[in-house]
């Protein structure tokens, strides 16, 4: 994993379409809000998508969805299964941004 | 009595309704058909011997044709023969313990209820089965209910009823004294008979509760919480917990 955030990094000065950590957060929490009716204050990036905002396995499918269609990134089944917090679902955005848009 | 009762049940005419003639759905309604009409048994069993008394609140609801979406509160191990005594047809949602047992897992396979599903995969299977004009029974805590009170609610019956356009219908399940509860030994029986009451409550109608154009998962946050807080008006109303 360290391997592939060390080449987003490496990649993100060129890529310039590609948003900063904090805007992927903002954009994250945005979404989560949104979506789920959760309170701004409640979506910390320690913020656990199960057990701390009620999110059930259809919702992370429509998490997904969602971020597909703003990020257009394409995010796989067993990316979002890893995914526990808010800070995975920044941290895989990040991830697939460095993979995909080069 | 109960024990040469179900052996006899599951040697002889499990199999037999399973292995006649027959599709399939014919196999599976049959084998239904037959686990109603044994749990109407142990009811009346039970009700003879003293251990439950049971009363039944607006259960005409249940006998208009259906398919059925019911959903219940889940305070004893036997709210399940309770509500399919009163349905000749159900799918259930069987859970891993239940399936993963030879006997109990052959006898839910062939009645064609849903196993080794989660999530995503309970909702299709549920929304195929109402839309095939069969009535299904889920308990949305996933488990039996705490003594006092019940766990939050999974959202998987308010998805699958809008999923598939049909009401959820609740009943509010309530036994005084407690028997046969989470966390309680079986045998851990009370001294007079456990008193049942299952009321039927009005359906809850999935799309009209949750506004047009609200996307599914919020819909389904919605209905589930209007759901829980009929139930509870419901348990409410019984007059117990």
């Amino acid at each position: 994993v360290s391997d592939t955030v060390d080449s987003e990094t490496a990649r993100r000065g060129r890529a310039s379409a590609s948003l900063r950590r904090d805007e992927i957060l903002t954009r994250v929490r945005d979404v989560l809000c949104r979506e789920f009716d959760l309170a701004l204050e409640a979506v910390v990036p320690t913020a656990r998508l199960a057990e701390d905002l009620d999110l059930d396995s259809i919702d992370a499918v429509a998490l997904a969805a969602q971020l597909e269609q703003e990020t257009g990134l394409l995010l796989k089944e067993e990316r979002l299964q890893r995914m526990r917090t808010v800070q995975d679902v920044v941290d895989v955005v990040i991830e697939l941004q460095g993979q995909q848009r080069v | 009595v109960f024990g040469a009762g179900a052996l006899g049940l599951a040697v002889v005419l499990f199999p037999l309704c399973h292995l006649g003639p027959g599709d399939a759905r014919v196999k599976q309604a049959r084998v239904q058909y037959l686990i109603h009409r044994a749990y109407r048994l142990f009811i009346a069993f039970a009700e003879m011997l003293g251990l439950i008394r049971t009363e039944w609140i607006g259960a005409e609801r249940l006998r208009v044709p259906g398919p059925h979406l019911v959903v219940a509160n889940h305070v004893t191990l036997i709210d399940i023969v309770h509500v399919i005594s009163r349905l000749p047809q159900a799918d259930c949602v069987v859970g891993d313990a239940w399936a993963s047992n030879f006997f109990l897992g052959l006898a839910a396979s062939w009645a064609g209820y849903i196993t080794n599903a989660r999530g995503a995969e309970v909702v299709d299977a549920c929304v195929e089965r109402l839309r095939a004009g069969r009535s299904v029974v889920l308990f949305p805590e996933g488990t039996r209910s705490p003594r006092n009170g019940m766990h939050p609610f999974r959202r998987g019956a308010a998805h699958i009823a809008l999923r598939a356009g049909v009401p959820l219908e609740p009943i509010a399940i309530s036994c005084v004294p407690s028997m046969l509860s989470k966390g309680q030994p079986w045998w851990e029986v009370p001294d007079g008979p456990g008193r049942f009451t299952l009321r039927v409550l009005d359906p809850v109608e999935a799309r009209s509760t949750v506004a047009s154009g609200v996307p599914d998962v919020l819909a389904a946050r919605r209905l589930t919480a209007t759901l829980r807080e009929r139930i509870l008006e419901g348990l409410n109303r019984v007059g117990h917990r």
